[in-house]
């Protein structure tokens, strides 16, 4: 019987220990949320940094009709929010919503196309959801 | 992430799953009217004296109205500065405003000077203006903030009319505090020079709603921008080389997005799957395939009817990063969700 018991009681504590309960509550949806705050800081450094057509290297093509259009895109913050999963591997999410602006400005040479006055010609709205793992945010 | 999705409206998800989500939204976001702006303020001897209206000295209380315009002002990128007339002085030259700066050269205006024997060369004044327009390009507001007297040297009227054909994009804004009628007439002339705004200075300071509407007058407009498209990209899924299996610790962030199909039953989609560009560009488009399949699958699983989703693989052939960098090929390396037609 206490043989029983005592194989009961480290299942339990094993089963405790393991539990996505505890694990959240080790690391925290507070602590979750501030690292979520600086990970999208950086998050946006690389979408400026690396995705096309950033205002760093804008992307200028003739339109065919004798004029050069030149176009970038930036992105920015509307909300960000992070949920508990119930789930180990990857107790949290973070959502982050921001909006991406594609502005053009059109002249009659790539340089003076690059030198704008630019204007807004589309607005998108982007909601990206990342998962909380081993103490970082995955993407 | 609760939303109503709207027929039309693409779509696209990043890294594994993507998802439509959103309603078309329209926000208003403020434009400026006006590439630069100089603060153009009389110091003769008359503004020294008491505004009778305002009980106030009329560099005091004009001092004053220029701190609460400022701080009205919003910073759109604008060159703005700060210059005196009367005798005419610098106080800040041209630079890319700011409210913290502009606040700074405001409180440089002195406010004890001698009244007499310091006239008001308004014409001299003006024609000075011309080393500073020269240093600016597009449109410009000249604010002139005085009392509208102009009595020595050049003609005031005649030296902005001819700074108004040397530079068609110049403004004359008149503050005034003008309290007798040839002065007023100045001021009203002034004004008319380009077709300008003229207001008097005891309305701006005595009504709050007049100065932020002199502020959207002379510095911004407000233009409304659609939100075209809603885009729900799902992070953290990056398939192991040449699989397309699902892993366990993935399914938060491919559930969070099939909730967000399941609040949105109306929507069918095309799930596009995306790669790099390591590999040849046949491989990749049968990897990107079974990719986008097997996010297909998960959703099937979670209830998603599987006459709502198609797949599609397009390998390397749409990049959205530079493919040069090892962070570039991981943002490219996704699944795109589009809405079908």
């Amino acid at each position: 019987m206490r043989k029983i018991q005592k194989t009961l009681g480290v299942a339990l504590c094993v089963l405790f220990l393991a539990s996505p309960v505890v694990f959240a509550a080790e690391h925290g949806l507070s602590e979750a949320e501030k690292s979520f705050i600086v990970f999208k800081d950086k998050w946006f450094s690389k979408l400026n940094q690396h995705c096309r057509h950033g205002k760093e290297n804008m992307e200028v093509l003739s339109n065919g009709e004798g004029f050069y259009v030149a176009q970038y895109s930036e992105v920015a913050e509307q909300s960000l929010e992070v949920k508990e999963t119930g789930v180990k591997e990857s107790p949290f999410v973070g959502i982050l919503r921001y909006h991406r602006t594609t502005f053009s400005a059109e002249a009659m040479t790539k340089e003076e196309a690059l030198n704008g006055p630019f204007n807004t010609v589309s607005l998108q709205g982007v909601t990206e959801i990342f998962r909380y793992s081993n103490g970082e945010w995955v993407y | 992430m609760k939303g109503i999705l709207k027929k039309g409206y693409f779509f696209g998800i990043v890294a594994v799953l993507a998802m439509m989500v959103g309603a078309v939204s329209a926000q208003a976001r403020m434009v400026p009217k006006v590439d630069n702006f100089i603060i153009f303020t009389d110091q003769s001897g008359s503004m020294y004296m008491t505004h009778q209206e305002l009980d106030e000295v009329k560099i005091v209380a004009a001092k004053q109205l220029l701190m609460e315009m400022n701080d009205q002002i919003p910073e759109l990128g604008y060159m703005g500065s700060l210059y005196m007339y009367a005798p005419f002085s610098e106080v800040q030259a041209p630079q890319v405003y700011q409210t913290r700066d502009m606040a700074a050269a405001i409180q440089q205006i002195p406010e004890d000077q001698a009244i007499f024997g310091r006239v008001t060369p308004l014409g001299d004044g003006i024609a000075q203006l011309d080393g500073v327009l020269a240093q600016l390009s597009g449109k410009t507001a000249v604010i002139v903030v005085g009392d509208g007297e102009d009595n020595k040297g050049s003609d005031a009227i005649m030296q902005a009319t001819r700074i108004v054909q040397q530079y068609p994009d110049v403004c004359f804004h008149v503050v005034s505090f003008a309290e007798r009628k040839e002065d007023k007439i100045t001021n009203e002339q002034l004004a008319a020079v380009n077709n300008c705004i003229l207001v008097e200075g005891t309305e701006l300071l005595a009504s709050r709603a007049a100065l932020d509407q002199f502020v959207r007058d002379v510095f911004y407009g407000e233009e409304v921008v659609v939100v075209e498209e809603e885009v729900i990209v799902l992070r953290g899924i990056q398939f192991a080389f040449d699989s397309s299996e699902i892993r366990p610790e993935w399914r938060p962030v491919l559930d969070e997005g099939a909730r967000v199909l399941m609040d949105n039953p109306e929507i069918d989609v095309v799930i596009e799957g995306h790669t790099c560009s390591i590999g040849t560009d046949s491989y990749n488009l049968g990897l990107s395939e079974r990719r986008a399949a097997s996010v297909k699958n998960y959703f099937l699983t979670r209830g998603i009817s599987e006459d709502r989703m198609t797949t599609v693989g397009y390998g390397m052939r749409r990049p959205i990063a530079d493919n040069t960098t090892e962070e570039g090929r991981r943002l490219n390396r996704r699944v795109e969700i589009k809405i079908a037609d």
